[in-house]
């Protein structure tokens, strides 16, 4: 059996906490493309290297490099965001990349097409709004979930607020970020890397909170799972899962679907420490040498749930309690206006692919702008990379529902089957996918 | 050097010493007269063609002839001069402009000078030198010189044979007295030319009598030499294009076959070569004069078809005043009449007008013979060579651009790009030979740091300096600074440089991608950016190598005063003179068009 190290172990470990050689690879004009270590770290910074395998052999032969270009995905908890943020996700999207949005199913927006010089600039105008790609396709926990709850709007906002707390309390410490993309100051040295330490983890970690009877984030495949559990509109805490995923890697059939493991219920204050505890022993203990067999899942399935529990206990320094009992009824996205039982109304809107843009038949970009011009409420991404208009007041439902169906956001005519399909971003230029 | 023996015993008075002297008398010891007679044509054919052999310093020559060229055709003016002067027992020196010293001005006694005119009235790269030296303060007086000039130009450009003229006033201002008044010779150059040569070797004749000439000329017997008149017949093994199909140009790679016995050179040398015009164009010709494509025709000696004539041996695509003129008398209408009689309008005309555009607005009659004698011969067209020998040893590769341009509601396509991206096709036939570029050369020594700056096709000629490098595996710091359009369109020859880059071979790649960008940068704005750096080299020894369109080396230019000025601590005046310094030591070459 091969038993050496990951090779992206190594880059990981060299990279002075994620810094590689961005800087150098972004001075670089001459290639489009980092370098191959860099386009490894880049994805802790939120972007991938892609590059349009239709065309690499056309290209060859005219003696140019790949047709390289990026994609950035941000980190927003819970797919929440304020019309003014989404005025500069527009603009940005329309400026420095390829002209379009897309939706994805982890709750956040991808930019495509980026080019090596229009990433820095990117990143530092939604940055300037409050958002930024930290994580979104690393080695470490990823844009955290939160069921979009549009009839409970009170719940979804206490809720929320935690799906934030454990997305910055799992965040990478270094100053990497700052330092390129942002021109912050570089640090001396003496930094650390308290929770992830310098090899960060065998792999992405995704976490979601569900919210019952709804479980639109699919919370049982997810690495961490919180499911809330409420009375009479109160929080009393969380079920905790662990271990969850449903990618396979195709004919190696050591590898499987997996659906996660109750651990037991805890209340909201241990919420950070768990999720803590869960992800270090996930670095001690998951697989470096094998990227096939690193996600928690495998972890769990080698130690056993119960040394695990016990493992995550003692890190968290809690116990668990018996977990309380739920019961999951939904899943999926309820198109149209509903109203939540403080009178606001939200709307839903079907997005095919989760893709926004501007075509021939329909100004999806352009209604979503013209409707972020005017809305005072919030976005909310669905986990079914739908787009939720949340909050409206009574007087403005006409006006929002003309603008939506002006610019094709919104129509009677669809099909059942059009509307069940999520598709995955599979383009030529996408290797894995949505992530 | 005059090298003329009649008999062993008696030995005219001579410029070598004891120990050449007694070698000399070695080797041709046993001769028969035939012999003797043989070797003395040979040996002054290899002083002709060598001119680097001849010519101690302090040895007053008795007639200099003197070429500069860019494309070779003053070269081969003054060749024809040379043979016809040797013919008749005269021994010129045959010298091109940068093997020149000016200062040896002063003790010449008949200078024939031949040139053309360069840029926008300049004179060829290699006379540069010999300019400054005339426009300087250190000239001394050329009172015992006569001259005469022969100046190669096109009257299409403004600043017609200009070269000529200012090399006149400048001899005429130093005393220097004319043997002939200037002959300004238009594009079809061939029959000025030969009067030209009677007239001179008859001045020639007049002042230095044949007495004084004791060298009796044989054939030269020079291996076949391919040149614009005998082009060597390359096969295309390859054609690509190399810019996206959303690239605003169109520039392909080709590659062609020679044979390197018969095709011989160096990295900065260009490819004359000839061409076959549009047979759709020429269909359209033909039908709008009502002339058969059988026609028969003569071309000089060569009888042919008139659509071969029009096809391989007439120049279409460049349209020449001259032509207009001719074909204005054949017609009645007022307004091309007028228009013949003022050159700048003339000028405007042909400056985005090919034959075709003329035929189809001013129909007249004409017949074949008629046609083909107001046309000018074909031109050939210079590309920079983008390969080098020591690297593949029998081919040839190129850089073109597809001219394209609309005017006059019609898609004009350049003659020689049109043919060479768009008709020719693998195993298809170019006639071709190489042009020299003496004045811009990989630096003698290795490792002399280079910096390379061209703009689009302007690049190739850097393609070949870096092969040649890596083949030898010999190179110093290189610097490469390359603009375009689009990064992603048209980054010329990118992955070659990658992989320079990679192998260390390159050091620093510079870029200017105009429309990549709101704010247009171009090179010089690039260098201009990088000028501290630039500076630095320099001051390293840096060769600095400039290729590419006129406008492209005018602001180059522009920055080279700007940095000498904001990192060399120079004045307007003092930068300049650096500059030129830096030309005189062969550390500033360009190779424009
Ligand atoms: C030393 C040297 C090196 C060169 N190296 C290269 C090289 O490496 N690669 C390369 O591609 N070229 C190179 N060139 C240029 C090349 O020789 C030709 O001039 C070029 O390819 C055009 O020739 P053509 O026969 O296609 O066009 P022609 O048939 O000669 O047509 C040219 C004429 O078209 C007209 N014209 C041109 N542009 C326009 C316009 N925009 N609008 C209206 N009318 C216009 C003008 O009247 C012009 O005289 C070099 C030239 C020189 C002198
Ligand atoms: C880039 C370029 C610029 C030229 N500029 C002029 C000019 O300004 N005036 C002129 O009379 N001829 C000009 N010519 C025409 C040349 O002088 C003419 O073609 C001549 O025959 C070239 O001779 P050579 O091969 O010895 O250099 C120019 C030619 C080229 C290629």
């Amino acid at each position: 059996m091969d038993i050496k190290l990951n090779p992206n172990e190594l880059i990981k470990a060299n990279s002075r906490y994620l810094r590689g050689t961005l800087k150098q690879s972004m001075a670089d004009q001459a290639s489009g493309a980092l370098s191959a270590d860099d386009a490894q770290i880049s994805k802790f910074h939120g972007f991938y290297e892609q590059d349009d395998r239709d065309l690499r052999l056309t290209r060859q032969q005219q003696f140019l490099e790949p047709y390289y270009s990026f994609m950035l995905r941000a980190r927003l908890p819970g797919g929440v965001c304020t019309p003014q943020q989404w005025l500069t996700i527009d603009t940005v999207g329309r400026d420095l990349g390829n002209g379009t949005i897309r939706l994805t199913t982890r709750q956040t927006f991808q930019y495509h097409g980026i080019l090596k010089a229009n990433l820095k600039p990117l990143i530092k105008r939604i940055n300037q709004v409050m958002i930024d790609s930290i994580g979104g396709c690393g080695d470490v926990n990823r844009n955290v979930l939160c069921n979009p709850n549009p009839e409970d709007s009170s719940l979804h906002q206490e809720v929320h607020l935690w799906a934030k707390r454990i997305s910055e309390h799992l965040l990478p410490k270094t100053r990497a970020y700052h330092e390129i993309w942002l021109d912050g100051e570089a640090v001396a040295g003496g930094e650390t890397e308290p929770l992830y330490g310098e090899t960060y983890l065998p792999r992405k970690f995704k976490t979601a909170i569900a919210i019952p009877p709804h479980n639109d984030v699919d919370v049982y495949t997810n690495d961490l799972g919180f499911v809330a559990i409420t009375e009479a509109d109160q929080l009393l805490g969380f079920n905790v899962l662990a271990g969850g995923g449903m990618g396979t890697t195709h004919e190696d059939n050591t590898t499987f679907p997996r659906l996660a493991d109750e651990l037991g219920f805890i209340p909201p204050e241990h919420t950070l420490a768990v999720a803590e505890a869960v992800v270090a022993v996930q670095r001690d203990f998951g697989d470096r040498i094998s990227r096939r067999h690193a996600r928690l899942k495998y972890t769990i399935e080698r130690m056993g749930v119960t040394a695990f529990k016990a493992e995550v206990e003692k890190r968290a320094g809690i116990l668990f309690e018996t977990a309380k009992p739920v019961s999951f009824t939904s899943q999926g996205d309820r198109y149209g206006w509903v109203e939540d039982n403080r009178g606001q109304w939200h709307l839903t809107l079907y997005i095919e692919n989760g893709r926004i843009a501007d075509t021939p038949e329909a100004t999806l970009m352009s209604g979503l702008r013209e409707i972020a011009g005017i809305h005072q409420g919030d976005f909310r991404i669905t986990p079914n990379q739908n787009l939720i208009v949340a909050r409206v007041p009574k007087a403005q439902k006409d006006r929002i529902e003309q603008l939506a169906r002006q610019h094709g956001l919104l129509s009677d005519h669809r099909s059942p089957t059009r509307l069940a399909s999520i598709a995955c971003v599979a383009l030529p230029t996408c290797p894995q996918g949505n992530g | 050097m005059e090298v003329a023996f009649q008999n062993r015993e008696r030995v005219p008075q001579h410029p070598l010493d004891d120990l050449q002297l007694t070698r000399l008398q070695q080797a041709i010891d046993g001769l028969n007269s035939d012999q003797l007679v043989w070797a003395s044509g040979y040996l002054a054919a290899l002083a002709a063609y060598q001119p680097k052999l001849k010519q101690a310093a302090n040895e007053s020559p008795a007639l200099t002839l003197l070429y500069a060229t860019q494309s070779g055709n003053a070269r081969s003016v003054a060749e024809q001069l040379a043979d016809r002067l040797q013919a008749s027992g005269y021994a010129p020196r045959l010298v091109s402009a940068e093997n020149y010293r000016p200062r040896d001005l002063s003790k010449e006694k008949l200078l024939i000078v031949v040139i053309s005119t360069q840029g926008e009235g300049e004179p060829p790269e290699s006379a540069y030198g010999l300019f400054s030296y005339l426009q300087g303060k250190k000239t001394s007086s050329l009172s015992d010189l006569r001259y005469a000039i022969f100046a190669l130009g096109d009257s299409s450009y403004d600043q017609y044979c200009q070269a000529g003229k200012t090399l006149e006033q400048l001899l005429d201002a130093q005393g220097a007295k004319r043997l002939l008044d200037r002959v300004d010779a238009d594009v079809d150059y061939q029959p000025e030319a030969e009067n030209w040569q009677q007239q001179i070797h008859s001045a020639v004749k007049q002042h230095q009598p044949e007495e004084q000439a004791r060298v009796i000329p044989l054939q030269r017997s020079a291996p076949v030499r391919h040149d614009r008149n005998n082009p060597y017949q390359a096969e295309l093994l390859e054609r690509r294009r190399i810019t996206t199909d959303d690239a605003l140009s169109e520039v392909h790679h080709l590659s062609l076959e020679i044979d390197p016995q018969l095709i011989q050179f160096q990295p900065g040398d260009a490819l004359g070569l000839y061409f076959r015009n549009d047979p759709a164009m020429i269909d359209e010709l033909l039908s709008i004069t009502g002339l058969s494509c059988e026609a028969k025709v003569t071309l000089g000696d060569d009888e042919m078809s008139l659509s071969r004539a029009l096809c391989e041996r007439l120049e279409l695509t460049q349209l020449h005043p001259s032509v207009v003129r001719a074909w204005s008398s054949l017609t009645d209408d007022h307004r091309l009449h007028a228009l013949s009689e003022n050159i700048e309008q003339l000028r405007k005309f042909v400056s985005d007008r090919q034959l075709i555009d003329l035929v189809s607005t001013f129909p007249a009659d004409v017949d074949a013979q008629g046609l083909v004698k107001l046309l000018h011969h074909q031109q050939s067209r210079l590309y920079s060579i983008a390969s080098s020998q020591h690297a593949i040893e029998d081919e040839i590769h190129l850089t073109v651009a597809t001219l394209q341009y609309q005017s006059h509601d019609r898609n004009h396509l350049g003659g020689a790009s049109g043919d060479l991206t768009r008709r020719i096709e693998e195993t298809d036939r170019v006639g071709v030979y190489v042009v020299e570029n003496p004045s811009f050369r990989l630096p003698t020594s290795p490792d002399t740091p280079m910096i390379m700056v061209g703009a689009g096709t302007g690049i190739a000629p850097y393609r070949a300096f870096l092969q040649q490098q890596e083949s030898l595996g010999v190179h110093g710091r290189n610097w490469l600074v390359f603009g375009n359009r689009h990064f992603h369109r048209d980054f010329l020859y990118q992955t070659d440089w990658l992989n320079y880059r990679k192998s260390g071979l390159l050091e620093r790649i510079s870029l200017a991608f105009s429309r990549d960008n709101q704010e247009r940068t171009y090179v010089q704005a690039r260098l201009y950016e990088e000028g501290a750096e630039l500076y630095h080299w320099l001051q390293e020894g840096a060769h600095l190598y400039v290729c590419g369109g006129v406008e492209m080396e005018r602001g180059v230019y522009q920055s080279l005063l700007a940095i000498a000025q904001t990192h060399g601590g120079h004045d307007d005046a003092s930068a300049a003179e650096y500059i030129e310094s830096l030309r005189i030591q062969g550390r500033y070459q360009r190779d424009v068009y």
